[in-house]
């Protein structure tokens, strides 16, 4: 098949390809300098193996963002033959959406993480000193693996990663469209980026979750330099604290952010809604904490040495772990994120095994020689009580994984099990944890390190103690909570809270400085405080608004959430009046104007107006994105479920004709309406009827109900000179048209005609939910993460500190 | 006694009760027979849709109630309820993921997981090669 393809541009696509060989090539070349510089045994050979390392790892990093820029231009210019960009762009992407395409598709997440790596291992290469060639080579072979992902080669037949500079016609070689040379005049446009994507979370929320993902790979690199090395000094253990607040900090971010983008962006009406996506995330964060403090407690006591080493490769494996659930495709099933398999799956199980396995090895070959302790931690010591919390942090992250991993297990054992109720299923056990927790986080700190007395322990925690129980006692009050677990969660929520702050004045004097890890407990108690009030008090004021009594068949438990507004017809929901007032298109979206309006005795005390948004997208149906009203102790969040189509001719509207005869007081009933005879009106007045001498008129007063709307209607039939008139009364917006045709004076009957048309439907369906306290929820997530900044500062500080002592010393 | 062993009860009891906990939501997939024979007891069921028989949704009478004829995938074919909107494009969708439990002969659905064509989908192409073939 040798065709002579019309307008492609292909050399960019080859210089990209080449920047993925260099990449490749380089990593490996790296990889390999750093590992014989680690294990030289001169200074002067330790150099320039370093100094190859060095130029492997730089010919790597630029080749990575070669192959960013080459990628990024090829979807700025609309370079539709190549596939990623047909696949995941199209023409009228904003400039700002652009990067964003990055992360739809995978070949460009891989590329995402291994730039961040680049950037990460750039810092390592600066900072780390007499580390820089073990932690590097364990950096490089990761870069090694990331580039394998992009390469895109046969290796005997088996296809090893997938290169983002493949061409459309390529990926599809047996469409027939490709036959022809000029086959790229037909495709007009990309594919576009998922519609979900383009928000403006989605351009901060996925790099910064790259980022945490990425940074896990510096504690366990540390980890792996450390059992290779034998070196477990203060040094080593300064360096690695300070990767795993960072990446403890930036993770925590990501993760938090993700949850943020769900409340703002996506239409599921809450912000965790125990996806495995999310779980995904959240689990090696879990076990990264865990090691966190357990290399705390090894920094102070030199103990839970060994805990440290299991959970900071563990964080890292489950990064791994959690790549491949979510990339594999094996998740289908269960989860609404939709990521595609692009058979790389034994690929991604390979890495796994490739980086466990070894870690694993090294770690029981050096177990005997780990330095550790014989004796116990003392019962009423710091570091027992702090070990204890980083178990429960460990069973946390072995449950969750346990539950996500249902399809797998499924999949390997043959065995049938899911989780039907997912939120529930998961708050049911996580809320004990997170209540343990709180109250460790609050405890804890008033111990002292190495020490086997309470001493006065139980006295300075009494002022938190009695602070929270007051402050539980009046917040339970005030959000009306009721439920036992909740009055304990929110008990010891706010004693984390309380007990922390105490901490920071009592205690550290209101040193900022040193008071990091006080701010991140403060912050995650802050969180549970804020996930229970807003979630567990949120309220659909949407719902049991109509009072339609739909018969026996429905039962009260059946959720009834969303509700139809007409246009322009008002509805009373919880303490708003809600309308909805009609559309506008904007791009992809079409934002729909609902106005709300607060009442206090007939006079309107506040007005405002939402406009959640929808994409009515021809591949993925309505995409809704929620628009919310903040105030301080609340918000007002609104969705669209579900909206006519628009795109319908009027002629193609039904029309029913009905006649009914009918006597006052008889009723009849229409698809949609049923109709009451009230009376008649002898004495008929209307714009269109001027009354004149000798006329016999009559209007009929019909009563139009649908069970939501009530209006009457008033046609007139009048004899004017033994000429039959009718005067018809129209109801525009609901397609009535009614006449009154005939009366039999004898029986009292009348006869109406009534023409039915269908209305052009104006309508949204929306769902409001008002989450209470949401905000304490998103402080939370600031304070802790900055608790994390805080803390690595300090460190950082000590690390100079040391540094320059050593200099003098020398 | 030490405190390790005091700690490893510790662990253990709690891994217990988290596992009596758990247990209560976990469930299996089924087809509308085997939920059938066990009445209000929660299932996933996969099938698809019927296409032949209709599908109720009228928002202007209730905008919470969507019914369908969904078939299994031993071919079984039940009346699915469902109190909510209709997802949109409904019909398009390739296999669908219930979440609920049978009432009678009817499956009362609480969640449904649409799995629509992916957008991988060769024939994309093949459709717009159609529409630029009468062009030119």
């Amino acid at each position: 098949m040798d065709i002579n393809y019309l307008n492609e541009l292909l050399i960019p696509g080859q210089l990209g390809h080449l920047f993925t060989i260099t990449a490749f090539v380089g990593a490996l070349f790296a990889a390999i300098s750093y590992f014989f510089s680690a294990n030289a045994k001169t200074e002067a050979l330790q150099k320039s193996w370093r100094r190859l390392g060095r130029i492997g790892f730089v010919t790597n990093a630029i080749s990575i963002l070669g192959i960013i820029i080459i990628l990024f231009a090829l979807i700025f210019y609309h370079r539709f033959e190549y596939h990623y960009v047909w696949a995941h762009s199209s023409l009228e992407l904003p400039f700002r959406y652009m990067l964003s395409c990055f992360w739809e598709g995978q070949e460009g997440s891989f590329l995402l993480w291994a730039f961040w790596h680049a950037v990460l291992g750039f810092f390592v290469v600066k900072t780390a000193k007499k580390y820089e060639a073990p932690v590097m080579a364990v950096l490089c072979i990761t870069q090694f693996y990331l580039g394998s992902m992009l390469i895109g080669i046969y290796f005997f037949n088996y296809k090893v990663g997938s290169s983002p500079f493949i061409l459309l016609r390529d990926f599809m070689q047996n469409a027939p469209i490709f036959q022809r040379a000029d086959y790229l005049s037909f495709i007009e446009d990309g594919n576009g980026l998922n519609p979900l994507l383009q928000n403006y979370w989605m351009t901060i929320h996925p790099p910064t979750l790259f980022l945490g993902f990425a940074s896990t790979l510096l504690p366990f690199a540390y980890v792996i330099a450390g059992l290779w090395k034998m070196d477990f000094s203060k040094k080593w253990a300064l360096h690695t604290l300070n990767w795993t607040l960072f990446s403890g900090g930036i993770l925590g971010l990501g993760v938090l952010m993700g949850a943020a983008w769900a409340y703002e962006a996506l239409s599921f009406g809450g912000f965790w809604a125990w996806d495995p996506v999310e779980n995904a995330s959240l689990v090696p964060w879990l076990t990264l904490v865990a090691g966190l403090h357990t290399l705390v407690i090894y920094r102070h006591t030199d103990y839970s040495l060994k805990a440290t080493l299991i959970f900071l490769i563990l964080t890292f494996i489950l990064i791994l772990y959690s790549t491949f659930l979510t990339r594999s495709g094996i998740l289908g099933d269960t989860s609404v994120h939709a990521f595609t398999d692009l058979g790389m799956s034994g690929q991604l199980l390979v890495y796994i095994g490739f980086f466990a396995i070894p870690a694993l090895i090294l770690f029981l070959f050096r177990y005997n020689k780990l330095p550790g302790k014989s004796k116990e931690e003392n019962l009423y010591s710091r570091e027992f009580w702090m070990f204890v919390g980083a178990l429960l942090l460990a069973a946390i992250a072995f449950f969750i994984t346990l539950d996500t991993s249902w399809p797998v297990i499924n999949k390997l054992f043959g065995t049938n099990v899911t989780i039907t109720d997912p939120i529930n299923h998961y708050n049911r056990y996580t809320i004990w944890f997170a209540i343990l927790l709180m109250i460790g986080s609050g405890m804890v700190q008033y111990l002292r390190y190495k020490k086997d007395k309470l001493g006065d322990w139980s006295k300075r925690l009494i002022l938190s103690v009695g602070l929270s129980v007051v402050a539980t006692v009046f917040m339970a009050f005030v959000s009306d909570i009721k439920s036992v677990a909740y009055v304990v969660l929110l008990a010891a929520g706010l004693f984390g809270v309380i007990a922390n702050l105490t901490y920071i004045i009592n205690v550290l004097k209101g040193k900022i400085k040193v008071s990091g890890a006080s701010v991140s407990h403060i912050g995650f108690a802050l969180i549970i405080v804020g996930i229970l009030l807003s979630a567990g008090k949120r309220e659909v004021i949407s719902e049991n608004s109509l009072n339609i009594d739909y018969g026996e068949a429905f039962e009260e438990k059946d959720r009834r959430e969303n509700v139809l507004l007409q246009k322009n017809m008002p509805i009373k929901m919880g303490d708003y009046r809600i309308t909805y007032l009609g559309d506008s298109v904007s791009g992809p979206n079409v934002y729909y104007k609902v106005n709300y309006k607060r009442y206090k005795e007939d006079i309107v005390v506040e007005e405002f107006m939402l406009l959640p948004n929808a994409q009515l997208n021809e591949k993925m149906g309505l995409v809704a994105s929620p628009d919310t009203k903040h105030y301080l102790s609340k918000d007002v969040y609104t969705h669209v479920s579900q909206v006519p189509k628009r795109d319908i001719d009027p002629s193609e509207l039904a029309v029913d004709f009905h006649k009914f005869n009918l006597a006052k007081g008889d009723s009849a009933a229409t698809k949609r309406w049923s109709i009451v005879l009230d009376d008649f009106n002898p004495k008929p007045q209307n714009l269109s009827y001027i009354p004149a001498e000798g006329d016999i008129a009559v209007a009929g007063l019909l009563e139009f109900n649908n069970g939501r709307t009530i209006f009457t209607a008033e046609p007139i039939y009048y004899i004017r000179e033994n000429q039959v008139y009718n005067i018809i009364d129209y109801v525009q917006e609901l397609g009535l048209t009614i006449k009154f045709a005939n009366i039999n004076p004898a029986t009292g009957e009348a006869s109406f005609e009534i023409e039915e048309k269908e209305t052009l439907p104006e309508y949204i369906i929306m769902k409001a939910i008002v989450f209470p306290f949401i905000n304490i929820l998103w402080l939370g997530c600031i304070t802790m993460v900055i608790g994390f900044f805080m803390a690595m500062i300090k460190r950082v500080a000590e690390l100079k500190r040391i540094r320059k002592k050593d200099i003098t010393v020398k | 006694m030490k405190k390790s062993h005091i700690l490893a009860l510790f662990v253990i009891g709690m891994a217990i009760s988290v596992i009596v906990a758990m247990s209560s939501g976990y469930s299996s997939y089924a087809t509308f027979n085997q939920a059938t024979l066990q009445q209000g007891k929660e299932f996933r069921v996969i099938g698809n849709l019927n296409e032949t028989k209709d599908m109720n949704y009228d928002p202007i009478v209730d905008p919470n109630l969507f019914s369908f004829q969904m078939i299994d995938k031993d071919g079984e074919e039940r009346k699915v309820v469902f109190n909510g909107t209709k997802p949109r494009d409904f019909e398009r969708s390739e296999d669908i993921v219930l979440t609920g439990k049978m009432d009678g002969d009817v499956f009362e659905a609480s969640n449904i997981l649409l799995k629509c064509p992916s957008k991988y989908v060769e024939d994309q192409i093949e459709i717009r090669e159609y529409s630029a073939n009468k062009t030119s």
